[in-house]
């Protein structure tokens, strides 16, 4: 609180006051004026308690407020600009830019995200060194020896702390005009993220473990271009380089249920094993890309481009041992290093034209090749889990590999002014590397009818159809890691698609609007004997706008969508040649159903009277899904206990009253409602009751229903 | 892609470089600088008129003459970067209302003649965008022509108001960025405001964060990379790689198990876990087997918390050498 109070009057003293800004008498009028804004006040908050996610990208706590402060100053043609939002938050914001239109412009900005994941967590671990969590020798002895987790770790458990992390983001940037059509830029933009994630943490199948994980991250990314442009044309070449650092680049931490280092063939299941794991968190890397473009007027109102971007990642972090473990004999690496890179070619060819005023086309022809050049790390034995040495099923890792064209024909004809009629086609055909299809290609076609720049409104309609099929089928890819060969993963499996999307926006007058719209899809994968086979989605919206006079505005709209999916899966007890993996009815399916109501409503009162204003809003989210698993005729699994349904209630309400005393001075009051409840099997409050369950050391990562209000009151100044 | 092919893809691009360059003599829209240009775009009411008719250049009056009839029309462009004539590049420093609207000698003579001055609001779309795209030549605005919003016939003034616009910035038709793109995308502004979302009503992110409304080089109209994946990791850049393991449907797309947009799952997952895994992973065991309300009361950690992120942790790519399924 001290600390937020200091910033805001920190603040407040730089800005030195209204008074001197309009003391500024030294230049003209017509040479220099300034203006600005500024909001403060105190907000109250209940109780945050425990309550993480509320929290997450904002930071709502009581205490005085400088919620906002806008500076713009303008002299002998130069413009400054000064912003700071939430002064002395987590989520504060200061910027400020000065630019000679046409000439030059710099800006700086400073920028905070926070982000929550618990406010309630506890953990028996304790972090010995960034990324070293360890838990205590006696208790980690007594689980070895017999005792159960809540019992040996009941006395070790800490106090409650939080689990976050925040984004500080410091962008600058500079564009300078050297000539009317030459613009030069660069920029610096560096992002580091600090505190701490959950992070899972396992030995084996029985055993899961979580840990509020340290993360101390930064991305420093540079950015420079040229561009020439004109009425004829434009070139532009750039280069933007993006660097990666990691701070904490491995993750150690105690095995609850061991004191001492084991290995045998079940060494990665019920506790056996290693006293400690060891894994790797993200690598150090770059990405370096050089790209070139250019574009030219052609007659016949037409306009040609070619982009051309050529790039490189690198990751190249030192690896760690493959066990930690000291029970498993050491396995050699085949290298010391990652040596990741990928090198990256992407081209984009379009050509529109107009011929005719009533007539216009488009071509264009996209490139993205994403060439894996990681060596292949051959791994014959590898150590599960920490537990025990085995061998590995794919021999090493698999560069993916992925090129992508894309060829789009438009064409769009438009007998009146306002109305256009467009056809066309769109082929995407990929290339990968260890997948199931060796290629892949997707035909669409597509229609739409828009309107717009009508008097009344405005109204679109389009369909599209799509199928996707795959050529070179390789099962072996699936049969060697023990996947069903007729399984058809869903992001590349035969595919058709169709999609219709309109919308209608009436505005009969001034006073009354209206719009609608409506989007329906369906996926259907008839080829996939398992997998993802069907994913439909039905979504529209209306909504009604009320403009009756200066004094009021009010909204209302309602928005529902409806997401039904089916997957079809098989029970296998084992891998092949066990009877089970061939069994039919053993299949099952899962049939998803997700209904999503969203309500909006506004209303404001701009004018109460000459002095008074008011807004309210309210916005209710309601969703709700069901996954309803079914077996196969005379099927031969247990009949399964269908999960309960999961809901989720999202409610956010506020009320804006302001009075103006003056044209510069307004006192301004509000309240602010924030409710979520929540019903989640995975994440609730219920479900992970403690940080002790038998096979389940959490840090209590749930999703806390809420029950929020805040109040504020404000004094703003405009000058 | 093989290095021929890429030998010839590049030439190919150099040459459309070359074309750029050497377009000098097709200048699209000359600037209206000077009294005697004639006035941009052939199929603009003006120049319709003046080619009907064969006439000498028409004249410019003087945005003071505009104002005397159209006082109201200076509010949203005085203090903007249109009425700023300080900017050598704005219509404030050529010919004021003019430099838009074409010269408006026809329009003093007889205001009732439709076709006497360019009015936006009653021209054909393309005809709009062609007006603005005369000055708005650089970054993405040269994009434009050809882009996914240009195909639906879309112009400038669909989201942008010179003389009334209600946002602080980018003159906008609508108070926020949001607003604005909502206005067509409802399905996807419905979804920020779920419960798991990037932060865009929190003021940290807007749409043009992601997307570039005027155009891009990137599919969805995405503002930064060259595919979906590398418009995500230029902010998760942790998860950018290349890993010594990586997960292939995390390779293809991003969006093959996250909704950017927002969902009502944790980490805007398309679906819940584990049955998005379950999608794609029928094996043998564990990935296959039904996880149902005894699941839950028993707390496998094939279902709570995580699900299958619980020991599969590292499912965006691992570096350890004994990473393979993601384990590690």
């Amino acid at each position: 609180m001290l600390r937020r109070s200091l910033a805001i009057l920190a603040v407040l003293l730089l800005y030195g006051g209204p008074a001197a800004a309009q003391s500024q008498t030294v230049q003209s009028q017509e040479r220099t004026a300034g203006a600005g804004e500024i909001d403060f006040g105190v907000r109250v908050a209940s109780d945050l308690g425990g309550i993480g996610r509320y929290q997450s990208f904002s930071d709502p706590r009581t205490g005085p407020t400088l919620d906002r402060f806008r500076y713009t100053r303008t002299r002998n043609n130069w413009i400054f600009e000064a912003a700071v939002d939430h002064a002395g938050y987590r989520d504060q914001r200061y910027a400020a830019s000065v630019e000679r239109p046409g000439k030059v412009k710099a800006s700086f900005e400073w920028n905070q995200v926070p982000l929550w994941y618990s406010g309630v967590s506890i953990s028996p671990f304790t972090e010995e060194s960034p990324g070293v969590f360890r838990l205590s020798d006696a208790a980690q002895a007594a689980v070895q020896g017999g005792s159960t987790i809540a019992t040996a770790f009941a006395g070790s458990i800490g106090t409650v702390f939080d689990t976050r992390s925040r984004r500080d983001i410091a962008d600058a940037r500079v564009v300078y005009s050297a000539t009317r059509n030459l613009d030069l830029s660069a920029s610096l933009r560096s992002t580091s993220r600090t505190g701490a994630m959950p992070w899972s943490a396992s030995f084996g199948f029985s055993n899961a473990i979580e840990l509020p994980v340290t993360v101390d991250t930064r991305t420093n990314d540079v950015s420079t271009a040229a561009e020439w442009s004109s009425g004829r044309g434009t070139v532009r070449v750039a280069y933007d380089g993006s660097f990666f650092a990691n701070a904490v680049d491995t993750l150690v931490w105690d095995n609850p249920l061991r004191v001492t280092d084991q290995t045998h063939s079940s060494a990665y299941s019920a506790g056996n094993g290693s006293s400690q794991g060891r894994l790797s968190l993200w690598p150090d890397s770059s990405a370096h890309t050089f790209s070139a473009s250019g574009s030219a007027n052609l007659p016949a109102r037409s306009r040609a481009t070619a982009y051309v971007s050529v790039g490189s990642w690198l990751q190249d972090a030192e690896l760690v041992p493959h066990t930690i473990n000291t029970a498993i004999q050491p396995i050699p690496l085949p290298r010391d290093t990652a040596e990741g890179e990928a090198r990256i070619v992407s081209m984009l060819y379009r050509v529109s034209s107009r011929p005719t005023p009533t007539l216009w086309l488009s071509g264009q022809y996209r490139l993205y090749d994403y060439d894996n050049r990681t060596p292949h790390f051959a791994v014959g034995q590898y150590v599960r889990l920490d537990g025990n040495a085995a061998t590995s099923a794919t021999g090493g890792s698999e560069a993916f590999d992925l090129t992508r064209h894309f060829v789009d024909l438009d064409a769009s004809f438009t007998p009146l002014r306002f109305v256009a009629f467009r056809a066309g086609y769109g082929r995407e055909s990929d290339d990968r590397t260890y997948r199931v299809f060796e290629t892949t290609v997707e035909n669409t076609v597509r229609a739409s009818v828009d309107s717009a720049g009508l008097s009344w409104g405005s109204a679109r309609l389009q369909y599209d159809y799509s199928k996707r099929t795959g050529d070179g089928l390789d099962e072996q890819v699936l049969s060697d890691i023990d996947e069903q060969v007729s399984l058809r993963q869903f992001d590349i499996s035969d595919r058709t698609r169709q999609r219709v999307s309109a919308i209608l926006q009436v505005s009969p007058s001034s006073v009354v609007g209206f719009n609608a719209s409506l989007a329906v899809g369906r996926e259907k994968r008839p080829a996939a004997a398992f997998g993802l086979q069907d994913n439909d989605l039905t979504s529209f919206a209306v909504g009604l706008d009320l403009m009756p006079g200066e004094r009021v505005n009010a909204g209302v709209s309602y928005g529902f969508e409806n997401l039904t999916t089916l997957q079809r899966s098989r029970q296998a007890d084992r891998p092949p040649p066990d009877p089970s993996f061939f069994d039919p009815t053993r299949d099952w399916t899962t049939d998803l159903n997700e209904d999503t109501h969203t309500w909006t409503a506004s209303f404001e009162l701009p004018r109460i009277t000459d002095r008074a204003s008011a807004r309210f809003m309210y916005d209710y989210v309601h969703s709700t899904a069901r996954y309803l698993y079914e077996r196969a005729p005379n099927s031969q699994i247990a009949a399964p206990q269908q999960l309960p349904a999961l809901a989720n209630d999202f409610h956010r309400a506020s009320a804006d009253v302001e009075y103006a005393f003056t044209n510069r001075v307004a006192l301004g009051v509000g309240y602010r409602l924030d409710k979520w409840s929540v019903d989640d099997f995975g994440r609730s409050a219920a479900t992970l009751s403690t940080p002790l369950i038998p096979a389940f050391v959490n840090v209590l990562y749930q999703w806390v229903p809420y029950d929020i209000h805040t109040g504020f009151v404000r004094l703003r100044y405009r000058w | 892609m093989s290095r021929p092919r890429f030998c010839l893809l590049l030439a190919a691009s150099v040459l459309m470089l070359a074309v750029a360059l050497k377009a000098a003599g097709v200048e699209e829209v000359p600037r209206a600088r000077t009294r005697s240009d004639a006035p941009p775009l052939a199929a603009s009411p003006v120049t319709a008129v003046q080619g009907a008719s064969q006439a000498p250049p028409l004249q410019y009056v003087g945005s003071d003459t505009c104002l005397a009839c159209h006082s109201d029309m200076e509010k949203g462009v005085s203090g903007s970067a249109h009425g700023n004539a300080a900017h050598p590049r704005s219509p404030a420093a050529a010919q004021g209302c003019e430099s838009c609207h074409g010269p408006g000698e026809r329009h003093v003579e007889d205001p009732t003649v439709e076709t006497s001055i360019r009015k936006f609001t009653r021209m054909a779309p393309r005809d709009v965008s062609d007006a603005c795209l005369s000055c708005h030549t650089k970054t993405s605005h040269g994009l434009w022509r050809g882009s996914a919003h240009d195909a639906r016939n879309l112009s400038c003034v669909t989201c942008h108001s010179v003389h009334e616009p209600q946002s602080v910035t980018a003159q906008l038709k609508t108070a926020t960025e949001i607003e604005t793109c909502a206005t067509c995308h409802k399905t996807q502004a419905l979804k920020i405001k779920r419960i798991s979302h990037m932060p865009l009503a929190e003021g940290k992110m807007a749409c043009s964060s992601c997307h570039s409304p005027h155009g891009a080089t990137n599919v969805k109209q995405l503002r930064v990379g060259n595919w979906i994946n590398e418009s995500c990791v230029s902010c998760h850049t942790e998860k950018r790689g290349p890993f010594l393991f990586e997960h292939a449907a995390g390779r293809e797309s991003c969006v093959s198990c996250h909704d950017p947009h927002g969902s009502s799952n944790d980490r805007m997952l398309v679906a819940r876990v584990p049955m998005l895994c379950q999608r794609c992973h029928i094996g043998s065991r564990h990935p296959s087997t039904i996880y149902d309300s005894g699941s839950v009361a028993s707390r496998s950690n094939r279902i709570v918390g995580r699900a299958c992120v619980n020991c599969h942790q590292q499912i965006h790519g691992s570096n350890h050498p004994s990473g393979q399924t993601l384990t590690r």
